[in-house]
This record gives C-alpha cells, sequence and structure tokens, in this order.
C-alpha cells in the first residue's frame, strides 16, 4: 500500500501542471518607431508587423499584436502614417484602421461601410481619401472610387466614382493625384469641388507617385499582369501645369509595396526595378535615380535579387531598406544598406513585407 | 416482423429526427459504461500479435472506452483517453502527433496493412470509424523494426476479432447530435461455427453549421468578439467492411476483409472578418482496402501468409483531370517456432506501388521488398529479451538497416502487487512519400535524390499494479528520448513554389505518467483514470535558416493530460471526462502560441428492454463549459453540443 501512496505522490505534481490554464499572452514586443508592416497571406497569414530595433540591431514580429492582445483582422494593403496615426488599408477584412503612430494601439473599430477593396490613400486636413476597387476590378473596371474619410468621425462621408482602377494617390499643389492601375491615364481631382480630370493616353498604368520638394511627382508607370507594357518607367508630372514634364524608363512592374522612396535631401530616388520571370517572381534590383542628373545611375544598388517586396530610405541616416521575401506565403528579410551600397544588417520580418515605415 | 421493423426504423430515424431537429449543441461522444466493464489497459508486454515488441509502450482502449465514443472516430477516442495530440478543426481533417512527431510519423496499421496514404504518408484520423474495429491499440515510440517505414513517434493497430460466430446475430444503432449530426451503424454476425460473415457499416453525415466568437470580428469599441456561423464545414463518409473467415480446423484458419469507404468532407475555411461569401472546397476520396491470410503450418512452424490490395483515391472539387490515386498489392509470409525457450520468427512482405497522380511522372511505379527477423530469450522467469531486425529494399532508392532490442524486467512480483522495469533501443526511419519524391506541377518540385529520414531512440518505464478485493491500481511511468535527423520539410525553392529537402534533426524527449484505478463497492463500480505527457520536441540542427533552433516544435504541446471518471449502477452508467491541451506554436517564424485548452464531456447510458428486446439509449455532452478554442490556428471549434443515440441488439 505503501507503494501506492507512493505512486500518487509522484502523479500529484503532474496533476496540477497539467490543469493550469493560464491564458497565454502575446510575446512582448517593444515598439521602437520603426516598423516593417507585412502583407501576410490573403487566404492565410493575416497581416503583422515587425518592430526593428536599430540600435540593437533586432527585429521582432508580432508588434501589433502584443500591443492589442490580438493579431490584426486582415492583410494590410498599404499603411502610412497621416497625423499622429497609421492609417491601414486593409484586405481581408475590407477596411481602414488606424492605431497611435507612437503606440500601435488600436481604440477605434475599422471604417467597414463604404470600403471594398481599399489600395492607397493620402491625407488633407481632417480628411483621408482613400483609393478603392470597389469590386472584382480584373472583371469590371468601372468599379474603383474614391472614400473620402473624415477622420474625426472616422466614416466615410462621400464616394467619388473612379473608373479605371483606381492605385496609389498623392496630395500635391492642393489636388489630389490618381494612379490607375486598370487604365492609361492619370486622374486629378480639385479638392474643392470633387471634380476629376485626367492626363490621358498613357503607355503604361500606373502605380504609385513620390513627391518632391517643389509638390512635383514622380510616378512609376509600369507593367501589370493584365496589362504588360514596353514603355515603362519614372513619368515627372508638373503638378502646376498638370503636364508630363519628363520621362525616365525603366523596366518596372506594378508590385504591392513601396517601389519608389527618396532620401533626405531629394538627391536620389531609389526604384524597385522588378519583373516578372517565369515562374511569377518579382526578380530586378533597386535602380538609382540621379535627380540633378535627371537619369539612373548606371549601376544598381542590388541586381539580380529574387522576391523583392519594398525599398524605403531611412529618412534620419539615408540608409536603404531592402524587403524580400521568396514566396507569397513565407517570411521575408530586410536588409539594410548604407548610401553607399553596403550590406549592413539583414533582419527577419514578417510574411510579405510590403511597407516600411518611420515615425516621426 | 417486429425486429424488422426496428432495425429499418432504426436506420431511418436520425435522418428523419434531424429534420425536425433545431441546431443546439454538436459533435463527438461521450461515454457509458459498458456491461464488459474493464479497467483502463496500458500494456507493455502486448498481446500475442504484439509480443516480440517488448519493451515499448502500448496502449489497449478497453471495449469500455471505445463504447463510449461509439460512433465517433479514431482522432475522439485518442484524444479522450490516450496522452497524444490530436491536430484537427472542425471539419473532417484530424491527424496524429506522437510524441512531437508529424502525421507522417505514424504508421495506421490493420492486417497486414499500412493504410497511411502513399502520396502524403499519412492518415486522416477523423474518417477512421471506430465502430467498425473491435481493437484499438496505440504504441508509443518508434517500431520501425516491427512496423516498417514510418513508424517513428508511434502506430496505431486497428483489429478485427475472429468470433467464429454460430447463429445470427447484431444490432443497428442510430444517433443524433447538433449541428445536423446523423449517424447509422449497423453490425450483422452470421456463421455456423466454421464459416463466419460479419458485415459491418458506419454513415456520418453532418452539415457542421455551429456558431462561435469569431475573433475577427472583435470590436474594439465594445471590446468583444461578434457571434459568426461557420460554413461550408460539411462532412459525409460511409463505410462498409465485411469479412468472412473461415476455421480449416482448430490450428488452421483463413480470415479476409474488404473495407470500402468513401469520405467527402468541405474544406473548412479558417475565421474570416468579412462578409465575402466563400465557395465550398471539398474532397472526396475513395479506399478499397482487402486483405486475406492463412493462419497455419508448414512442417514444424507456425506460418502466416497474406496477401492484400489497397486503393486510394482522391480528388478535390471534382477537377477530374486533377486525381490523386494509388494502389499497392502486398503479399506477406511469417514462420514462427519456440526452440527450447527461445521464441524466433521470420519472414518477408513485398508491396508493389503504382501511382497514378496528374502530378507525377508517367508509370511510377515502386517495389519494396521487406525482410524482417525477431527473436524473444526469457531469463530465468525474471526477464525477457527481443531483438528485432528489419532490411527493407525499395526500387533505385537507399533503405535503412532497423535493429531493436527491448526487455522487461521483473523488479518484485508479490501477491498483491508488482512492478516492472522495461526499456527498448530502437532504429526507425521513413522512406520519403511519392509526393516528397515525385511531385511535379508548377513550382512545386518533389525531390527525387531526397534520403530517408533516420531515428534513434530510448525508452524505459516502470509499471506497477496492486489489486486488492475490491480496488485495482495500475501505474506506469515512461521516459523517452528520440533523435530523428534528415528530417523532411517543403520549404520555398528559387521557383517561387516548394520543394522536399532534408533539413532538420529534431530531438524529442519526454516522460509520460498513467494511472488507472477500479473500485467495487456493492453493485456500484467506479472506475477513474489519469494520463498526463511532457513532451519537449525541439529542432536540434536546421539547413534551413531558422530562429526556432531549440525552441518547441510547432503544434506540439509541452503539456498534455487528460482524466475520467465514471460510476455505473446496475445498468445506468454516467461519466466525466477532462482533457487538457497545452499551448502549440503557430509557426517555425513566429512567436506567438495557441492558447491552452480544458474540454470537459459527460455522457450517461441507460440499458433497457422491451418486452424481450434489448436496448441502449444513450446521451453525451460535449465541450459542457463552453470553452472557446482553436485547436489549429484560426478554425473555430464548436461550443456546447450533443449527440444522443438509441442502440437494439439482436
Amino acid at each position: 500500500m505503501r507503494k501506492t501512496l507512493f505512486f500518487i505522490a509522484l502523479l500529484l505534481p503532474a496533476l496540477f501542471v497539467a490543469c493550469e490554464s493560464d491564458s497565454v499572452s502575446p510575446d512582448k514586443v517593444d515598439v521602437s518607431g520603426i516598423y516593417m508592416v507585412n502583407y501576410g497571406n490573403y487566404n492565410g497569414v493575416k497581416g503583422s508587423i515587425t518592430n526593428i530595433n536599430i540600435e540593437t540591431k533586432e527585429s521582432t514580429d508580432g508588434a501589433f499584436e502584443s500591443v492589442n492582445g490580438r493579431k490584426m483582422k486582415g492583410n494590410p494593403q498599404y499603411a502610412a502614417q497621416y497625423g499622429n496615426k497609421i492609417y491601414f488599408m486593409g484586405n481581408s477584412t475590407d477596411e481602414v484602421f488606424f492605431v497611435d503612430a507612437n503606440t500601435l494601439k488600436q481604440s477605434k473599430d475599422g471604417i467597414t461601410i463604404d470600403i471594398e477593396k481599399p489600395r492607397h490613400f493620402a491625407g488633407d486636413g481632417n480628411y483621408i481619401y482613400v483609393s478603392c476597387w470597389g469590386g472584382d476590378i480584373w472583371k469590371d473596371s468601372s468599379t474603383s472610387y474614391i472614400a473620402k474619410v473624415d477622420t474625426a468621425q472616422n466614416k466615410v462621408v462621400k464616394k467619388i466614382a473612379c473608373p479605371g482602377g483606381s492605385e496609389g494617390l498623392a496630395i500635391a499643389n492642393g489636388k489630389l493625384y490618381i494612379a490607375y492601375g486598370y487604365e492609361k491615364k492619370i486622374g486629378i481631382m480639385n479638392l474643392s469641388t470633387e471634380e476629376i480630370t485626367y492626363i490621358e493616353n498613357q503607355k503604361a498604368m500606373s502605380s504609385y507617385f513620390l513627391k518632391d520638394k517643389e509638390d512635383n511627382l514622380y510616378l512609376a508607370q509600369v507593367s501589370t499582369y493584365s496589362a504588360p507594357s514596353e514603355m515603362t518607367g519614372l513619368a515627372y508630372i508638373n503638378t502646376k501645369t498638370d503636364k508630363i514634364d519628363n520621362f525616365f524608363p525603366i523596366v518596372l512592374n506594378h508590385n504591392d509595396g513601396n517601389m519608389l522612396s527618396a532620401n533626405s535631401d531629394f538627391s536620389k530616388i531609389y526604384v524597385l526595378g522588378v519583373a516578372y520571370n517565369a515562374s511569377f517572381q518579382m526578380v530586378g534590383g533597386v535602380q538609382v535615380f540621379d535627380v540633378a542628373k535627371g537619369k539612373f545611375e548606371s549601376s544598381a544598388l542590388i541586381e539580380d535579387v529574387t522576391g523583392l517586396k519594398s525599398v524605403t530610405v531611412n529618412p534620419e541616416t539615408n540608409e536603404v531598406y531592402v524587403s524580400t521575401s521568396p514566396t507569397a506565403a513565407s517570411a521575408g528579410t530586410l536588409t539594410i544598406y548604407n548610401d553607399k551600397g553596403t550590406e549592413t544588417n539583414s533582419l527577419n520580418i514578417g510574411v510579405t513585407p510590403a511597407w516600411t515605415l518611420f515615425i516621426e | 416482423m417486429f425486429r424488422l421493423v426496428l432495425f429499418l426504423l432504426l436506420i431511418t430515424s436520425s435522418v428523419l429526427l434531424n429534420g425536425q431537429t433545431s441546431v443546439l449543441l454538436s459533435d463527438t461522444s461521450h461515454l457509458a459504461l459498458n456491461d464488459t466493464f474493464k479497467i483502463q489497459e496500458v500494456e507493455i508486454i502486448s498481446p500475442v500479435s504484439k509480443k516480440y515488441q517488448v519493451g515499448s509502450k502500448v496502449q489497449t482502449f478497453t471495449p469500455m472506452q471505445k463504447k463510449s465514443i461509439e460512433q465517433g472516430s479514431l482522432a475522439e477516442l485518442i484524444s479522450r483517453y490516450a496522452p497524444v495530440y490530436i491536430k484537427s478543426n472542425a471539419g473532417g481533417l484530424s491527424s496524429f502527433q506522437f510524441r512531437g512527431t508529424n502525421s507522417n510519423h505514424t504508421s495506421v496499421l490493420i492486417g497486414g496493412l499500412d493504410i497511411n496514404s502513399l502520396t502524403l504518408g499519412s492518415s486522416n484520423t477523423s474518417q477512421i470509424p471506430i465502430y467498425l474495429f473491435d481493437e484499438i491499440d496505440l504504441m508509443f515510440g518508434s517500431s520501425s523494426a516491427s512496423n516498417g517505414s514510418g513508424s517513428i513517434g508511434g502506430s496505431v493497430r486497428l483489429s478485427l476479432t475472429n468470433n467464429w460466430t454460430n447463429g445470427f446475430n447484431g444490432e443497428v444503432k442510430s444517433s443524433i447530435g447538433s449541428f445536423d449530426e446523423n449517424i447509422i451503424g449497423a453490425k450483422v454476425f452470421a456463421g455456423n461455427g466454421k464459416l463466419e460473415s460479419v458485415s459491418r457499416l458506419s454513415y456520418y453525415k453532418k452539415k457542421n453549421n455551429f456558431t462561435f466568437d469569431n475573433p475577427d470580428l472583435f470590436s474594439y469599441e465594445k471590446e468583444v468578439n461578434t457571434r459568426d456561423t461557420q460554413e461550408n464545414a460539411a462532412i459525409e463518409n460511409i463505410h462498409f467492411l465485411q469479412e468472412i473467415n473461415y476455421k480449416i480446423n482448430n490450428h488452421e484458419n483463413i480470415t479476409s476483409f474488404i473495407w470500402i469507404s468513401d469520405n467527402w468532407h468541405e474544406i473548412q475555411p479558417p475565421m474570416r472578418g468579412d462578409n465575402v461569401k466563400i465557395q465550398s472546397n471539398y474532397i472526396q476520396s475513395t479506399n478499397i482496402r482487402t486483405w486475406a491470410k492463412y493462419n497455419g503450418h508448414f512442417k514444424k512452424f507456425n506460418t502466416s501468409f497474406g496477401a492484400g490490395f489497397v486503393h486510394d483515391d482522391q480528388v478535390q472539387n471534382d477537377t477530374k483531370n486533377q486525381q490523386i490515386s494509388t494502389k499497392r498489392f502486398i503479399t506477406e509470409g511469417e514462420l514462427n517456432k519456440k526452440l527450447d525457450k527461445i521464441k524466433y520468427t521470420f519472414g518477408f512482405k513485398y508491396k508493389h506501388i503504382v501511382g497514378d497522380v496528374y502530378s507525377y511522372p508517367e508509370n511510377t511505379r515502386e517495389n519494396r521488398t521487406d525482410l524482417f527477423a525477431s527473436i524473444m530469450y526469457p531469463f530465468k522467469t525474471i526477464i525477457n529479451f527481443t531483438l528485432n531486425l528489419r532490411q527493407q529494399f525499395v526500387t533505385n532508392y537507399k533503405s535503412a538497416f532497423t535493429p531493436a532490442l527491448g526487455f522487461d524486467l521483473k523488479i518484485f512480483s508479490e501477491e498483491y502487487s508488482s512492478m516492472r522495469l522495461l526499456g527498448n533501443v530502437q532504429q526507425s526511419y521513413r522512406i520519403p512519400t511519392l509526393n516528397d519524391r515525385y511531385w511535379n506541377f508548377g513550382n512545386n518540385i518533389g525531390n527525387i535524390d531526397i534520403k530517408h529520414e533516420d531515428g534513434i531512440s530510448f525508452e524505459t518505464g516502470i509499471k506497477y499494479i496492486t489489486s486488492l478485493n475490491s480496488l485495482t491500481l495500475i501505474n506506469q511511468i515512461n521516459v523517452f528520448y528520440m533523435d530523428v535527423d534528415d528530417w523532411i520539410l517543403w520549404v520555398p525553392n528559387n521557383k517561387g513554389g516548394w520543394q522536399a529537402k532534408n533539413l532538420l534533426r529534431v530531438i524529442s524527449r519526454g516522460i509520460e505518467l498513467s494511472t488507472n484505478t477500479t473500485l467495487t463497492l456493492h453493485k456500484a463500480t467506479i472506475r477513474g483514470g489519469f494520463n498526463f505527457s511532457y513532451n519537449n520536441a525541439y529542432r536540434k540542427e536546421s539547413q534551413y535558416k531558422s530562429k526556432s533552433i531549440g525552441r518547441q516544435i510547432e503544434y506540439s504541446p509541452k503539456f498534455l493530460s487528460n482524466g475520467f471518471v465514471g460510476v455505473k449502477y446496475k445498468s445506468t452508467a454516467i461519466n466525466l471526462n477532462i482533457n487538457y491541451t497545452g499551448e502549440r506554436y503557430l509557426s517555425e517564424s513566429g512567436t506567438a502560441l495557441l492558447t491552452p485548452y480544458t474540454l470537459v464531456n459527460i455522457s450517461a447510458y441507460q440499458d433497457f428492454k422491451i418486452k424481450s428486446e434489448h436496448f441502449v439509449a444513450d446521451i453525451q455532452l460535449n465541450n459542457l463549459f463552453n470553452q472557446q478554442y482553436q485547436n489549429q490556428y484560426r478554425y473555430a471549434m464548436p461550443e456546447i453540443n450533443f449527440r444522443c443515440g438509441l442502440k437494439y441488439i439482436f
């Protein structure tokens, strides 16, 4: 009988360990102000934010989850800081939501009403303008629209029809510029009247804008999956005349990640010059555009890289952050180069890393 | 006539009743104590068929345990009564994770057949109805020397017993449950004592439209999840198993079975936060498994010779040009003899495999031949030694030689108690699946040069039994250490797809405890049991860049436990069952963990007679405390649910 009691005594501690039911909190992730926003995978892994700590040269995924206690609802198609908030254009769940830029804390529900397949946004005062596909744009390019969001009320106050697959947006000289992914045109919306005029007959579709110090715009004109073009490159739009003053050809394909980024004095623009290979991977490099000379440098920052996702310049250090991920479902890598093009660091990041944010 | 009416009534009742039942609760089972009450056996020295596997931990589910989830799946049975993690969603897909290994490291055996898919290397435990089988055993740890390729983490043996029925008897059972669940089962035994026919039928259908709190619909303003309804997760399976057995004389017999199954299930979509209508994705699989065996004598040897055939066929969304079909023809022969005290056996197994898969090269064929031998040597009734040896030969592939050594040492044996020390050392291996080698579609490419996985394991345990007048107590502790090299993973290749590679070295070590108690008080029997496992399974080395070296492997809980207590008084029984599943990592790259959960289930049954007809009614309430949990990341699981059934025995 003593042996029996001995065995029971031996098993008792195990009982308590086994029945422990404390819920597990997500790992604690510090927020440093440099974030990689990872799209995730449309039907799989949800979006995430990787915190980049440059001082310790460490990256930790799950910053959103750490702060909010739960994973992001959907997949962020685009994210950027506006004021003291970071706005996310969420897909699957289709919503526009924001977090505090300093803490990453979400306190309000995302806007879902009148938001369908949001792509990009640009802010002006109390409003942000959100480009939305509005449906299966690849079947019907007429469904796209601009959602005007009142940031104080946190709701869509107006839908402005914008057929053609509205994509990247920029506000310059008091006007909203609209890139289109399904029609070869550039839209210009008067913010007062909300009427849209067009620069027609472009040689290629367009993706994203980059605003220079004179409030003029560089626009990535690209090949897309459904509309390949041999006339791709950077268009320079004079926002006073609303004419394209110049065009700098280079191989560009639309990419759901940051394609254009300038250094702090705007002397160089880093461009994600990629094309699909036979396996539908983005292969290419980061080309460097010399703004003063008005041409691309003869040697790229990096070349022949597979799975390129984004390029962004750190505005304080001028280091170039390049993200890659081999497939749409695999974790990525963030490689950091100094302005001479020498690799200085390489960090693990989340799945489909698309937008690097440097919080001001 | 009365019996015939009852039979037909039961067959049709669940369908009729379900049409009138609103969804309340659902799925799974629970327990009722059986007349043939028996404590849970955790045998280390196994029954005759496993006699050469001395020193391995074997768990045989008792009739009571099987009856408690009589119309459930193997996944339900194991997750309730064994310290084994079942990775599953609420749809029709689940798999074993024995001792930190994957589903393709567990063999599922019936007769001389290993029924694991040749393409995936694993079995879907949701598609194995326990109603069809008389005995189910789990063997923990490696047993490649006994069972062949793939038995690295564990193995499951499904058995049919030979009753040599003389007469005609059987049963029919019908159950309904939450979420439009209908189950029908029937068994018919007929024979003259020499020639026997046993027919078994199992039909399962479930709409599976349960409601749950959807964290993807979390309101940051109200701080609550929104209720949602699971869609596109229906299941419909039908299995028919026919045995024909013939007893030539007391020393010779021929047994045979054919098991035909048709399984259909929708692939449960993960939780979503939008209102997008998700299209139904479904998988239809048909399996034909047949085996015939002669047991008798050849000269001075006991001998057995068997032959069988397995045809697996699967197609997704009726895409006929993407058929996945394999066939295998198997023969097996074995001679065994006792020479003085030494028992020995030797034999062969031959498989001819045909892979007819849309993404394989044409004429994918393979032959596998196993030669094996076993010796058991008892020394002075104190210790038993066994040695198992196996060499497999595979067409154009270098396989492994696998030895295994086991022992069973009696520490003491008294009138009311005994204690034994057991242990074994096993070499193990796994031949890569056909997909690992031959898949070639899009950018996803198999690897014809891939090596087999190679493992070694060490295990020891103590088993202590006390048996007093009204109390029986069985306790067991096992510790194990397993080292598996060349672990195969599919990883991204440079073409944007995936490729199989030998990448990991995985260590799995742990401790398993189990205790079972039976107490008889007058007309009541009280029975309880408890299983606990601590399992540290981690990547020791990786040839793929990984942050997770040394970290617990994904979907492998360190802590797992289950316990049960049941009371039977006369013809009424009630049982309570508790399962705890510890936290699990979701992915290799992230650090997020799935929250641990505890499920409580309760069940009861009543045996009764109307006139002279015998019936059993049972009811089960599962997830009694409405636990919100995820077994697999972002797959909703049902809250409290029920199942009730009526069985007619004739």
